[in-house]
């Protein structure tokens, strides 16, 4: 039945993607009718059929190996005797108004061997205070609250994992809520001793505003697409800081987490794919999340992680050098090299021309084409994800607007810290105000 | 009907691709000031004769 409804889905998607091809050739040869015709409309012609290519190229690719990848995971055997013991590592800096609730949903969990580990990172509000008293409701043995002088989450991070006594370690944010069903989904990928870590599926919890929506099928359609069809390959280029499990042991050899970038996260998920283990993803273990409520929270969490993914990206950039020691591992640098830089700077590039063209050229028809393509592109990946992940199908008419503001407001925001961080410009590490809605 | 329905789309993506690369400007310049104001209080709030607790990241240096 589930077999059926993937290849109705699939013949779904072609379809609409062929209609996405023609509207696209409709409007070209609508186009290309214009009177005007000389090098700079040539020219212009002939980059935006050039990122046409790439884009079509990029999704199609995305796609099909995420739907694969869905295939598998629906057809893998559940290995339901395996139930090691957990610590879940809780990180908390000034976490005050989301604690409770991340920690009664471990209290939710259907998974019994278990338990959980805050780790107070110098807060000065009531975290430590809201978290002991869980313990006292629920026992020391199930939860333990640990305190330190501000030292940063990887530190907080790397505390909690000296202090586990679980075979596997799931670390998340303070400011994340758990399914029930998740450890359980994930602990089931550890019965193959290859892998390494296993991502969970991050969702938005607080979708209120039109910002908060936009990142609601940002999390979809952006971040977990390309999870998706990574983890076909077993890697996964980010293991997300709200959900990501751990063999404790692997952990350990490689040193845990690092203080020297901003995306403590990526870093770890790329010592672990480049030391050869695997890296899965289930699309079944959520983990709800607070988005940015406002556009300077987004710009500065969004800062953050463009700087220390490429912070990550200089770290290991020896890897791009030598495509022919470790082939994949070249491909797994390249990729990310390609998501991180390469095409968020041919979107704004793309931006930039177009608009250009538009001003000064007299050409703003290539803008429209231009915006189009991307559109129609983005509504069948809406499309694919909302049904994928059996979400809320009116996200699927943010798709317009999120290609319009938000990808660009986001890929402007993404060439300032790619400024910033060539010219070594000092950053801190930014506060986010939680409102408390997880 | 069709003359006048491009133009009108053209303009609206227009002008909205320009504001919002303007409110993306000014978000970066508003952060910028904001991590400047807080390396600032975080010297000033430390005690005389102790070094500031630095909060500023430090560059990764690769060792070549």
């Amino acid at each position: 039945m589930l077999k059926r409804l993937y290849r109705i889905l699939i013949v779904g998607i072609c379809a609409i993607a062929g209609l996405a091809i023609a509207a696209v050739l409709y409007l070209n040869f609508y186009f290309n009718r214009l009177e005007v015709t000389n090098l700079f409309v040539d020219f212009s012609s002939f980059i935006l059929l050039v990122f046409l290519l790439i884009l079509i190229t990029r999704y199609t690719l995305l796609l099909w190996f995420s739907y694969l990848q869905h295939i598998e995971a629906a057809t893998d055997p559940a290995v339901e005797d395996y139930s090691p013991f957990v610590s879940i590592i809780v990180p908390a800096h000034n976490e005050a108004p989301v604690i409770q609730a991340a920690l009664q949903s471990l209290m939710d969990l259907e998974y019994e061997d278990f338990e959980a580990i805050v780790v107070d990172d110098g807060s000065t509000d009531e975290t430590f205070q809201r978290a002991d008293r869980m313990t006292q409701q629920y026992g020391p043995e199930r939860i333990i609250v640990l305190r330190q002088p501000n030292a940063g989450k990887a530190a907080a991070l790397n505390r909690g994992i000296a202090a586990a006594r679980g075979e596997l370690v799931l670390c998340m944010d303070a400011d994340s809520r758990l399914e029930p069903q998740t450890v359980r989904l994930m602990v089931q990928h550890f019965a193959d001793s290859r892998v390494g870590a296993v991502a969970g599926n991050v969702k938005v919890a607080n979708r209120l505003n039109f910002l908060t929506r936009l990142q609601a099928l940002e999390y979809i359609e952006g971040l977990n697409l390309l999870r998706t069809a990574q983890a076909f390959f077993r890697m996964t280029t980010v293991i997300p800081g709200p959900v990501g499990m751990f063999r404790r042991t692997i952990l350990q050899k490689l040193g845990g987490y690092r203080s020297d970038t901003f995306a403590e996260d990526c870093e770890l998920t790329l010592r672990l794919v480049l030391s050869g283990y695997k890296v899965k993803y289930e699309s079944s273990a959520v983990a709800w999340t607070e988005a940015p409520e406002t556009t300077d929270a987004l710009f500065k969490q969004r800062y953050r992680w463009t700087r220390g993914i490429l912070q990550a990206i200089i770290k290991h950039r020896r890897q791009l050098a030598h495509p022919w020691r470790e082939f994949m591992n070249w491909v797994f640098m390249a990729l990310l090299v390609f998501e991180s830089v390469a095409m968020p700077a041919m979107n704004v590039f793309g931006m930039i021309f177009f608009t250009c063209a538009a001003i000064w050229g007299g050409l703003s028809q290539l803008l429209l084409l231009w915006w189009a393509q991307l559109a129609i592109l983005d509504i069948i990946v809406a499309l694919f994800c909302v049904a994928m992940e059996e979400e809320q199908i009116s996200l699927v008419l943010y798709a317009l607007p999120y290609r319009l503001f938000f990808v660009t407001y986001v890929d402007v925001m993404r060439f300032f810290a790619g400024l910033d961080e060539t010219f070594a410009v000092e950053m801190v590490w930014g506060r986010l105000q939680r409102a408390g809605r997880i | 009907m069709e003359m006048e329905l491009y133009p009108l789309l053209s303009a609206v993506i227009l002008v909205t691709t320009i504001m919002t690369v303007i409110l993306a400007l000014f978000s970066y310049v508003a952060y910028r000031a904001r991590s400047r104001k807080q390396a600032r209080r975080n010297v000033s709030l430390t005690a005389p004769g102790v070094a500031p607790i630095s909060r500023v990241f430090r560059r990764y240096e690769p060792s070549l």
